[in-house]
């Protein structure tokens, strides 16, 4: 009965250190089985460390406090044991660049072989035939003579599909890709976050999409996070953020995207940039760039509910009711 | 493939024409082969007839290149010091080389490997700096100093092992272990280089995403990829069994090629010296090859890379 209660995923309060230089600072969120989050943010918003870090991947370097629980178990600073189990078996990653991200002297069908025997214990023909399905499945034709490839023989669109393979060989309950499509060019681009829509509706697992480009995002996901300078400032339902963002850096963001459909209109940048990790503002970390500050802004924000799946950090929003 | 094959062997063939060329040439300019023959006391007839007998009354350029094409067909000449065949005497010496060399590499890669990789993977911890700290030792003291302190403590103070000269087991262990040690911490350095340098490579790090252990990781993805850039100091190491051991074999009196090429060189045997020198650079450059194709099959890419 718990079980149904407690969300897939939940990071509470997460930090993630530098060496004094907070990467992540107090981030909380929930995922819920099935769902579709996109993680949008500057390059060095926390928006990557942040899921590295829930791994156990983003090395030694860093300090990670808070907690990530994965059904209520905690998995943040876990034991190695207790991480070998949840990657790629419960949470798979797919990476940026995905020719860099593949084993170069391993052939792609060996990297694929390595996960489905690490959890699902197949051997001899059925990991043959899995393997081939699985490469068939992400869309490499060919799959019995493609997978004795290597990835330099293969094109970044084709590696990420081999990436988006492996990853599904565990059956994870929680995928997430971290920047798939930047690497890659634009009409690959729209393929690659096809065949991750159609691979989450098939399976029902949960999708994290962290990518910098909201447009990506708003094309796969439901639910909309939106990072500035190591936190959420705010989380929205998809269709609700493009229509009525509420922190004004989202509407920023918003117009600062060249738009296909509607009139032309001029794109708007957001003055200024973002804050250095070392010299964060002491209030809001967007306050300095912010048309509306005000005195209050001088205070940390942190994220409040306003609606029903909407949350934002920034007092103008409330003032406004 | 084939195309690369043929290249690093027409490179082989061109090195090791140059170094038969150099030698031709050293060999002639070295000392007047007459009087090495006969002997400073030999009388002005007998020199003059030799002379004319071998060809030494022709231009220097022909002479040499008489010299150079006789070494290329093998023929190295007749040591004037005990009246046989230079390459009859160099191949006499060549397993007592490789008695040394062979068990010095295998020590080299069975304990600088393993170390390298250790200090790699445990990166700025004290055993990192324990093995980075002996590796520079063992590659700034000379061979001999090593060689010598050996002698020392074991032959002299303890008294436990020979120190020089017989062929046998004993008497190999001081001159194997020189001629590791050096070798050791070189290999040590390349690995633990190489090892970091895949360790930070992405495809580590999907790895781990994967859900492989650290051991799984390291076995399966870093140590082979590691190796792989390894492959040409494995080459150097494994071409150099024939030459680089004129110290050791020097010092410990060890009947080998190095004591030989030292011998040779001393009394100007010019047969005995080129035909080492033609010799190992031909192991030297094939042993090349061989590891240069090895490296090709195990990463194809270095086939596409510049060649």
């Amino acid at each position: 009965m718990e079980d149904h209660v407690q969300p897939l995923l939940s990071i509470d309060n997460l930090h993630v250190d530098f060496g004094g230089v907070e990467a992540v600072r107090d981030l909380s969120l929930t995922l819920e089985r099935g769902q579709t989050l996109g993680v949008v943010g500057e390059s060095g918003s926390g928006k990557s460390a942040s899921w590295l870090a829930a791994l156990g991947l983003i090395g030694t370097q860093a300090s990670c406090y808070g907690s990530v629980r994965l059904h209520g178990m905690e998995i943040l600073n876990a034991d190695k044991r207790v991480l070998t189990q949840v990657r790629g078996r419960r949470i798979a990653i797919v990476f940026q660049d995905p020719t860099s991200a593949l084993n170069p002297l391993r052939s792609i069908g060996w990297q694929i072989k390595e996960a489905l025997r690490l959890h699902r214990g197949l051997s001899g023909r059925p990991l043959q035939q899995e393997t081939e399905r699985l490469l068939t499945r992400v869309g490499i034709a060919d799959a019995a003579r493609r997978k004795n490839a290597l990835p330099h023989e293969m094109s970044g669109g084709q590696n990420q599909r081999v990436m988006i393979a492996m990853a599904l060989a565990g059956e994870p309950e929680i995928l997430v890709a971290d920047e798939p499509t930047t690497a890659l060019d634009s009409t690959i681009q729209a393929q690659i976050l096809d065949l991750l829509r159609d691979i989450q509706r098939e399976t029902g697992m949960a999708l994290v999409l962290i990518s910098h480009d909201l447009a990506v995002v708003s094309e796969v996901c439901d639910q909309v996070a939106v990072m500035y300078a190591g936190q959420i400032i705010e989380s929205a339902p998809t269709a609700q953020l493009f229509a009525k963002p509420l922190h004004p850096y989202t509407k920023g963001l918003l117009a600062a995207q060249p738009t296909l459909d509607g009139p032309a209109r001029p794109m708007r940048p957001i003055r200024g940039t973002t804050p250095r990790p070392d010299e964060m503002p002491s209030g809001c970390s967007f306050a300095p760039r912010c048309d509306l500050m005000i005195t209050p802004c001088r205070r940390p924000q942190t994220l409040r509910h306003v609606a029903p799946s909407r949350s934002v950090a920034c007092v103008r929003v409330e003032m406004e009711g | 493939m084939i195309r690369f094959v043929a290249i690093r062997l027409l490179r082989a063939v061109l090195t090791v024409l140059a170094v038969a060329l150099f030698a031709a040439i050293a060999m002639r300019v070295s000392g007047d082969p007459a009087v090495i023959a006969l002997g400073p006391t030999a009388p002005a007839e007998a020199i003059a007839a030799y002379r004319v007998q071998h060809g030494l009354d022709q231009p220097l350029v022909v002479q040499i290149f008489v010299q150079f094409t006789a070494l290329l067909s093998g023929d190295f000449g007749i040591s004037p010091l005990n009246g046989r065949s230079a390459l009859q005497v160099v191949s006499q010496r060549v397993p007592l080389t490789l008695l040394l060399a062979i068990p010095a590499l295998l020590i080299k890669v069975l304990v600088g490997i393993p170390a390298g990789t250790i200090a790699a993977i445990r990166q700025n911890s004290l055993l990192d700096r324990l093995v980075m700290s002996a590796s520079v030792i063992g590659i700034a003291i000379p061979n001999f100093v090593i060689g010598l302190g050996l002698v020392l403590i074991f032959a002299i103070n303890l008294g436990v092992l020979p120190s020089s000269g017989q062929p046998n087991l004993p008497g190999m262990i001081m001159p194997v272990l020189t001629l590791a040690l050096a070798g050791i911490g070189t290999l040590a350095r390349f690995t633990r280089s190489s090892v970091l340098g895949v360790i930070n490579q992405p495809h580590v790090r999907t790895a781990y995403a994967k859900g492989l252990t650290e051991r799984q990781v390291i076995r399966r993805h870093i140590l082979p990829n590691a190796t792989a850039a390894m492959f040409p100091v494995l080459g150097l190491m494994l071409g150099s069994v024939l030459a680089g051991t004129v110290v050791v074999e020097t010092l410990f009196s060890w009947p080998g090629i190095g004591s030989l090429l030292v011998t040779a060189v001393a009394n100007r045997d010019i047969y005995v010296v080129p035909c080492i020198l033609v010799l190992s650079s031909v192991v030297m450059t094939l042993t090349n090859v061989g590891v240069d194709v090895l490296q090709a099959l195990r990463d194809p890419r270095i086939l596409q890379r510049g060649r």
